[in-house]
């Protein structure tokens, strides 16, 4: 499915309870405070629901940024 | 400085002549430090520095009268049994003269350097070596300091402190050495006295008439040190060069009988020389005999005594 | 060699000169004769194990090379499963099967079949906890491609038997201590007078702290039906400053020892009975091993079963706890004590938006209001090491039940009292220095900044000096060489 920048923005303001946060596609978690291990999960989760895909563990631990979720998501 | 730097780098030269000065600094602060502690707070309070009186205190008068006592018929060395098993009245009765030179939990480490010192002087026929199987299983820390409190002898004192390389040995030792200096003889004040044991004569301990409260006592194995081990054959070996024969005696004693390895004991004793094993030649009561489960109260003692005297060192050995 | 040994520090001084000064020309150089130093060290504690050492290291050097070629991801899951599984039986022969025979025997029977399953006599090969752990933190890491595999055999097996953390950690990460073995390091004074100072700070806190608090819980855990409730309790507080005294000291040892070869390891410790919660206090203690199994057991299960929202990140973080347990050792009440923390974390699962990290926020900043949560997190530790360090699950009820009943005022019957008195001073005196150094990792770290030398110097003397006064000579080996 087609998603774009725009559409992940919201998910990540509210998984990591931030209104303020700037998410670009090279973003990656150490850019980020509150992105740790378990909120990646939260992350994950939050993602899977809303636009209703399935990412395998493989997927998930080669994201070096957030880029790279949107070419996975592009791929379901 | 400029002769490190042939061999090392400026940065490693400035380390290691920085951490030397260091070591110095540190040796009198530590030095300073010692003798304040030990001076000003109570015996509780530090843990690894003792100066006072050692374990009972009848070691300082031993040491006074071995220093002075010559040419004897015997002399006992050992632990305790060998200042609280040998009545040099009743060897008197005799006509023997002893002398007990042993203190608390004195190990082989000690009695050797003890014997270096005294043997020639005091000259005996014969040694009387008290075995205590435990105490060859100690490192020999209590006995030191023991004896270090109570000796004035410094080169004796210092080789104690060696031979057991202690850090409670040795701060005791460095404090005992600065307060002789600042203060000589500071040692001579220490008096025994005690309501439960008196000083009697020639080394010799005499406890007050009790019996003995059997209590539980565990199984053990004997397990003697190496280095103890190593130690036990020196002291033969002092005797052997004095040309002095020596006779190895375990005295009576209840803990004895509970090592489950107590065939192995005695055949190790019975390899170096002549052992006797008094367990095995009377028999004597745990309760009336005895004032705690290793050593024999007076009534005991008077048992022993007079029937080792006659029966073994006369008899056997021909002292007279 | 034990750290606190004449020939460790003779080793040490010896391995210390000869590397820097004739044995730094390259980085391989530096390497090999680390990795000969280190065998030495090993040697000297167990030659015997040496060579499981050496299969370790070849196994996970090699099947990460073997799992980085494969090309499909299935062959890839299917070697590093296969090592992985190599490592663990052989982790779990040494460490275990004592323990699953005991139960199995115990189990049979409450069935009613007498089986003896047979235990042997097995030692434990000293590390092997450790390096195994290192060499699974590798090997997965590059299966998840986090890292690429490093050829140069040396290097990784330095990185594995590193002598400062081969015996108790810390659990080094490929990507923390391999890219410092790659390049060569350079001698640096400040380093080196950083290092002793930790080496300082560690000893004092195992030589006096630890070992004086020793006979007292000895004493204790091994007759707690004949104490009564005060004295069960300052047996529980002395055994917290016990086994933080003892590890935390090993750890600084360790690190500052490796600080002096230029090489920094992991921090193992952060003040962590200053923790607020359970979870802070995760962060703050063990660190090395609570983010291993952060990594490489909580996150695969928590990613596993993340569609079954909170009970998901409730399995996960109670398994892994239950890891930690079994890990620290095969008895019932290891295994209880992990499982006692994992459900101490129920109220951060469930409560609100859920939890946030296994770990806690980790700050300096404190008030006065904080420390009731302070007290009642050391309180529930406490609680926890009473099975931790009891023999077994039986003595360990019968410690709880003396510490229930009974009343607080009664005088604790125990023998030196006046001594443990002053050791608990030692102790308040010691949270006061962490406290007040708790914005560095080395709370002593701050007097290499005063102008003077002399006082510099006397007060490394001084410390030193207490370490002489009041070490305790007759308790040596460190608590956690067992694991």
């Amino acid at each position: 499915m087609q998603a774009t920048i725009d559409d992940l923005i919201p998910v990540f303001r509210d998984v990591l309870e931030n209104d303020k946060l700037v998410i670009l596609e090279a973003t990656t978690a150490d850019d980020i405070e509150e992105w740790d291990s378990l909120n990646h999960i939260y992350l994950v989760v939050a993602i899977e629901k809303k636009f209703g895909v399935k990412f395998t563990t493989q997927e998930i631990q080669g994201w070096k940024c957030v880029g790279d979720i949107l070419i996975d998501m592009s791929k379901k | 400085m400029f002769q490190l730097l042939y061999i090392f780098s400026f940065d490693m030269s400035k380390f290691i002549l920085k951490s030397f000065y260091f070591l110095l600094f540190f040796g009198v602060f530590y030095t300073f430090g010692v003798f304040v502690l030990g001076s000003f707070l109570p015996t509780e309070l530090r843990p690894n520095l003792k100066h006072s009186n050692g374990m009972y205190g009848t070691t300082y008068n031993m040491l006074r009268d071995a220093e002075a006592t010559k040419n004897v018929d015997i002399l006992v060395i050992g632990a305790s049994d060998a200042y609280r098993g040998y009545d040099p009245r009743i060897f008197k009765e005799y006509g023997i003269d002893v002398f007990n030179m042993g203190s608390s939990s004195q190990t082989p480490k000690q009695t050797e350097l003890l014997l270096d010192k005294y043997l020639t002087d005091i000259n005996p026929k014969l040694i009387l070596y008290e075995v205590s199987p435990v105490c060859m299983t100690l490192d020999g820390v209590e006995s030191t300091l023991d004896l270090m409190v109570n000796e004035f002898d410094q080169k004796l004192t210092a080789k104690l402190v060696f031979n057991n390389p202690d850090i409670l040995l040795f701060n005791s030792f460095l404090y005992s050495v600065i307060k002789n200096n600042l203060t000589p003889g500071f040692k001579k004040s220490k008096v025994f006295n005690s309501p439960e044991e008196s000083y009697i004569s020639r080394g010799f301990v005499e406890t007050k008439m009790k019996f003995n409260k059997l209590m539980k006592i565990d199984s053990l194995v004997w397990k003697p040190s190496g280095a103890q081990l190593k130690k036990f054959d020196k002291v033969l070996a002092i005797a052997q060069k004095h040309g002095k024969k020596v006779l190895l005696v375990n005295a009576n004693s209840i803990t004895d009988r509970f090592f489950s390895n107590s065939k192995s004991i005695d055949s190790f004793f019975n390899s170096k020389t002549d052992f006797i094993d008094m367990n095995a030649n009377i028999t004597l009561n745990d309760t009336t005999d005895y004032f705690d489960n290793s050593h024999l109260n007076s009534k005991g003692l008077r048992s022993m005594n007079s029937f080792f005297i006659p029966k073994i060192l006369i008899e056997k050995y021909k002292l007279k | 060699m034990l750290f606190n040994s004449i020939d460790f520090i003779v080793f040490l001084a010896v391995v210390f000169v000869l590397y820097w000064n004739f044995l730094s020309k390259t980085k391989n150089v530096q390497n090999i004769f680390l990795t000969i130093a280190s065998f030495t060290f090993y040697i000297f504690w167990d030659w015997r194990f040496s060579l499981l050492l050496i299969f370790s290291v070849l196994l996970n050097y090699y099947g990460a090379i073997l799992v980085e070629n494969q090309s499909s991801s299935r062959s890839r899951s299917l070697f590093l499963t296969a090592v992985v599984v190599l490592n663990i039986v052989v982790l779990g022969f040494f460490k275990y099967y004592n323990f699953f025979a005991n139960s199995a025997s115990v189990l049979f029977s409450k069935f009613g079949l007498s089986i003896d399953v047979p235990t042997l006599s097995i030692i434990l090969p000293i590390g092997i906890s450790f390096y195994t752990f290192h060499g699974l933190s590798y090997i997965i890491d590059v299966y998840y491609k986090r890292i690429k595999t490093h050829r140069n055999l040396v290097d990784y097996t330095l990185f594995v038997t590193y002598f400062p953390l081969l015996v108790a950690g810390p659990i080094e990460r490929a990507t923390h201590l391999l890219p410092q073995l790659k390049v060569k390091r350079e001698f640096s004074y400040i380093q080196c007078v950083q290092g002793l100072e930790l080496i300082l700070w560690g000893f004092l806190k195992k030589l006096v702290i630890a070992d004086s608090l020793a006979p007292f819980v000895s004493t204790i855990f091994d007759n707690s039906g004949s104490h009564n409730s005060t004295a069960l309790i300052l047996g529980a507080i002395a055994f917290a400053f016990q086994v933080y005294g003892d590890f935390s000291g090993y750890t600084d040892i360790a690190r500052g020892v490796s600080r002096l070869f230029g090489i920094e390891l992991l921090l193992n410790f952060s003040y962590p009975y200053f923790s607020r919660s359970i979870p802070e206090f995760w962060s703050r203690w063990h660190i090395s091993l609570s983010s291993w199994l952060n990594d490489y057991v909580f996150m695969p299960i928590a990613l596993k079963y993340r569609d079954y929202g909170k009970h998901g990140i409730f399995l996960a973080v109670f398994s892994t706890f239950l890891v930690s347990g079994i890990w620290h050792g095969a008895a019932w009440h290891f295994i209880a004590w992990g499982a006692f923390h994992g459900l101490l974390y129920l109220p951060f699962i469930y409560k609100g938006k859920g939890l946030r990290s296994m770990f806690g926020k980790r700050t300096e900043n404190y008030s006065l209001r904080d420390l009731p949560s302070i007290l009642l997190t050391f309180s529930l530790v406490l609680i926890g090491y009473i099975m931790f360090r009891a023999n077994s699950l039986t003595d360990a009820m019968i410690y709880y039940k003396g510490l229930f009943t009974g009343s607080l005022m009664e005088v604790p019957n125990i023998q030196g009292k006046t001594t443990l008195l002053m050791i608990f001073v030692f102790i308040l005196i010691l949270l006061i220095i962490e406290f007040k150094g708790r914005h560095t990792t080395n709370p002593i770290s701050h007097i290499a900044n005063i102008k003077s030398r002399f006082v510099r110097w006397s007060l490394y003397s001084l410390l030193l000096f207490v370490i002489g006064m009041y070490m305790n000579n007759n308790v040596s080996a460190f608590i956690y060489f067992q694991f």
